[in-house]
């Protein structure tokens, strides 16, 4: 056989190859336009959100929602800035507890992993089933809330909004698997070699090598912490350290409760709604609420693929 | 080498935990004492409600005067409306200290709680207290579960009223003689006029919260006793002819066109103009009403007002049963339900910040001379501060020691007071029903009612066809058991009366 005809044979298998790995230009199309769609799912609703932040009270009680509102007012914003000191405040609280939750849980969860990892360490089995018991059994609202609250005492502290979920068994285990499969024992062998202790290891040479992972952790602690209103509605009781997200919840509550109940409350129910924030209010405080979070997403996004593929396969 | 180094961790632990227990538990114990020498307690009081940003201010001045008069300061922690149940529900079965909480027919469960044993029994503290014969003795009836006192009632109307609602423009417009229009069936020519002639208003405007003048007590909805059945009969309230005949009543409006379409699942939209709409108010509704609609509106009752063990348990406070001071506590109430300065400033903020006080009008002050519950003044709100201090009033005590507000005529509290004295005791009033029996049964009708109630109420579905599929589901869910239990134990209550 010539060296031509070689070549052409081996193209034409390739372009063979090559069909079955590709989707027509037609499917192809209509995949975008579904795509497209569904992200305009996605989206619209939050812009709708923006916009009636954006609209004047009045017009939206006249007209109702709209995408182009016949007013638009920044009155909302200027509420919440101006008189809704406690907006700011919660604001603070939110901030403060997603930083140093975050941190805390990356260090806990990292060494914690870490040592998982390690064949080498005596008391492995012993602590991986501590972390498997509370993926599978919860000791329930009452035990959390004793535990919390009577042995730890953390009643109206920051603490109680940051504890109790910068540990996670699910986590722990995403962790531990790519500490497993991404840092080779070799390494860790010759750097102890080179006389590394046992801390410049992790830190110097496990976290460089680990970042990726690191990082999804890191991005699911800061969504878990950002997002929490739970722990705030079990553990705080003083209304100057309650974060946004549970602020934004009572408001929601109270009026859906209210709106509900308005046949059993009769008149009492009409004063109490009186007290209420008004729609746009409401709106303007979920923008405000969302978007920090929104536009940190795409900082971490690029490593958050990669870090949850690699540590997707647990033994 | 292992086991050792095991029981040196969980000393360590072990230590830490103590160590935090004992800096965070030892802050609270210095005793104060106040000028009488008596020592300062402090009473932790759950309300139900939004918090509110000047309450430190306000609970510094209460706690200024309640310390020097009755030797207790107040903390006082609120959870939101939606919250409260849940939150209670935590704090109470945790042991959590607390000594104060809200607590009614429809948030933080009055009979449960009581029958738990979470409050405190009061007959032997309040027996000699200014409240307890301030307070209308109905209140204190309906406060009795199995014979016991476990709440300090908040008086105010005691049942609720249901009255329809219209708009003043039309009424004066087409000469309404709305004092004669009472039962839903008196409605009709109206309705009809307004049809023809206002075609941009509503003539009825209902929402998803609409129910249809009931004519019983439903002690646990659907099942309850008729008013004024002296004979104690428990029935399914779909299944009494006055049920039957308003389904078709509100089904004939709606085809007519009288009803809004979207009545079933709508929610108050204030800027569409209506003609009538049903409410459940007290004396003077009509003013709330007309503020927040904006434009002046007249009311007329349905029927007589009813007094029930759950519109007289609209609003109580009760005192933990693990409380160390009982007495502070009934105190405390005692104090809140007869002290008038302490009253308003719980009420209403802090006199010159929140709100200041105003003269009466001459002619006013000689009309309601005489009549009780009037005071000297009446008050302004503060239109800027407002928003900083709005509590609702209920929730804290009673009304009628509290001062009426400027747009207010200053003898509303004794229209209250003559409205609780005309209102009629169901025949039912002060029985309980303990469902323990057949929970699960009552637990299915909320499905039920959830599915046809909003739809047959409002007429957006014909009831020849609906009403049997109702009573199929109800019968499917247990009802007929739920009415033989409720009768033997109403007949047990009737026989130890």
């Amino acid at each position: 056989m010539s060296r031509r005809k070689m070549e052409k044979r081996i193209k034409k298998i390739e372009a063979e190859e090559c069909k079955y790995n590709q989707i027509k230009n037609s499917t192809n199309v209509l995949f975008n336009v579904i795509l497209a769609i569904l992200s305009l799912i996605c989206v619209i609703p939050f812009i709708f959100v923006i916009i009636i932040s954006l609209t004047d009270e009045q017009s939206l009680v006249m007209n109702g929602y709209r995408f182009i509102p016949e007013k638009f007012s920044l009155y909302a914003y200027e509420y919440i800035i101006s008189a809704g000191e406690s907006i700011i405040r919660s604001y603070g609280v939110t901030i403060l507890v997603t930083v140093v939750g975050t941190i805390i849980g990356l260090l806990l969860t990292g060494t914690y992993a870490y040592a998982l990892s390690r064949k080498s360490y005596a008391y492995r089995k012993f602590f991986t089933t501590v972390i498997t018991i509370p993926m599978l059994f919860s000791g329930g609202m009452i035990a959390n809330y004793l535990i919390v609250t009577k042995v730890m005492m953390l009643k109206d502290s920051l603490w109680a909004l940051i504890l109790p979920l910068c540990l996670n068994s699910f986590n722990i285990i995403v962790l531990r698997t790519f500490f497993k499969t991404s840092i080779p024992d070799a390494v860790v062998e010759s750097a102890k070699i080179d006389g590394a202790s046992e801390w410049r290891l992790f830190f110097q040479i496990v976290i460089p090598m680990a970042l990726p992972g690191l990082a999804t952790i890191g991005l699911f602690l800061t969504l878990g912490y950002w997002n929490d209103w739970f722990n705030a509605m079990m553990y705080m009781d003083d209304k100057n350290m309650i974060p946004l997200q549970y602020l934004l919840i009572q408001i929601e509550s109270s009026i859906d409760w209210l709106a509900n109940n308005k046949a059993m409350m009769g008149v009492d129910g009409i004063t109490a709604a009186a007290n209420m924030p008004k729609e746009t209010i409401k709106m303007a405080i979920v923008v405000i609420s969302t978007l920090p979070i929104i536009f940190a997403y795409p900082f971490f996004q690029r490593y958050f693929v990669n870090g949850l593929t690699v540590g997707a396969v647990k033994e | 080498m292992r086991p050792k180094a095991w029981k040196r961790f969980a000393a360590a632990g072990l230590a830490v935990i103590m160590a935090a227990g004992l800096i965070t538990g030892c802050g609270k114990k210095k005793a104060e004492t106040n000028t009488k020498g008596e020592e300062v307690v402090e009473l932790v009081w759950w309300q139900i409600g939004d918090a509110q940003k000047d309450q430190d201010k306000v609970l510094e001045k209460v706690n200024e005067y309640t310390a020097e008069k009755i030797g207790v300061k107040l903390k006082i922690n609120t959870a939101g409306w939606g919250d409260y149940d849940q939150k209670m529900q935590v704090v109470i079965n945790t042991g959590d200290r607390w000594d104060l909480a809200f607590t009614c027919s429809w948030a933080n469960n009055y009979l449960q709680n009581a029958n738990k044993g979470a409050f405190l029994a009061l007959d032997d503290y309040i027996k000699d207290m200014d409240m307890y014969k301030s307070i209308d003795k109905r209140f204190w009836e309906a406060a009795k579960v199995k014979g016991k006192t476990y709440g300090v009632p908040s008086e105010k109307e005691i049942g609720s009223m249901p009255m329809w609602v219209f708009t003043k423009e039309y009424v004066d417009k087409y000469n309404v003689p709305v004092d004669e229009i009472h039962s839903l069936e008196d409605l009709e020519p109206w309705l009809k006029l307004i049809k023809e002639n206002e075609p941009d208003v509503v003539p009825f405007y209902l929402t998803s919260g609409y129910s249809a003048p009931i004519y019983m007590d439903l002690i646990q909805n659907p099942v309850g006793i008729e008013y004024g059945d002296e004979t104690l009969t428990v029935k399914n309230v779909f299944e009494t002819d006055k049920m039957k005949s308003t389904l078709k009543t509100m089904r004939k409006y709606y085809t007519e066109g009288y009803i809004n379409k979207d009545a079933a699942t709508a929610q108050d939209d204030k800027s569409l103009k209506r003609f009538v709409t049903k409410g459940d108010g007290q004396p003077y509704a009509e003013l709330t009403w007309g503020k927040d609609l904006g434009y002046e509106v007249v009311t007329s009752p349905i029927m007589d007002t009813y007094v029930t063990n759950l519109s007289a348990r609209g609003a109580l406070t009760a005192v933990n049963a693990q409380t160390e001071y009982p007495e502070k506590a009934v105190e405390l109430l005692n104090l809140i339900n007869t002290d008038e300065y302490l009253r308003n400033l719980l009420n209403y903020g802090i006199e010159g910040v929140h709100w200041d006080k105003v003269e009466i009008p001459a002619d006013e002050a000689a009309q309601a001379e005489g009549k009780p519950y009037v005071y000297d003044n009446k008050i302004k709100l503060n239109e800027a501060t407002r928003k900083d201090y709005s509590v609702s009033y209920w929730v804290q005590g009673g009304l009628f020691n509290t001062y009426v507000l400027e747009n207010e005529p200053v003898d509303k509290w004794a229209t209250f007071k003559e409205f609780n004295d005309s209102s009629v005791d169901a025949p039912s009033f002060g029985f309980d029903f303990d469902l323990e029996p057949v929970s699960t049964e009552v637990a299915g009708f909320g499905n039920v009612m959830d599915e046809f109630g909003k739809s047959l109420y409002t007429g957006s579905v014909d009831p020849d066809e609906y009403l049997p599929k109702l009573q199929e589901k109800l019968k499917a869910t247990g009802i007929d058991k739920v009415i033989e239990e409720m009768q033997r134990q109403i007949d047990e209550w009737k026989a130890s009366k």
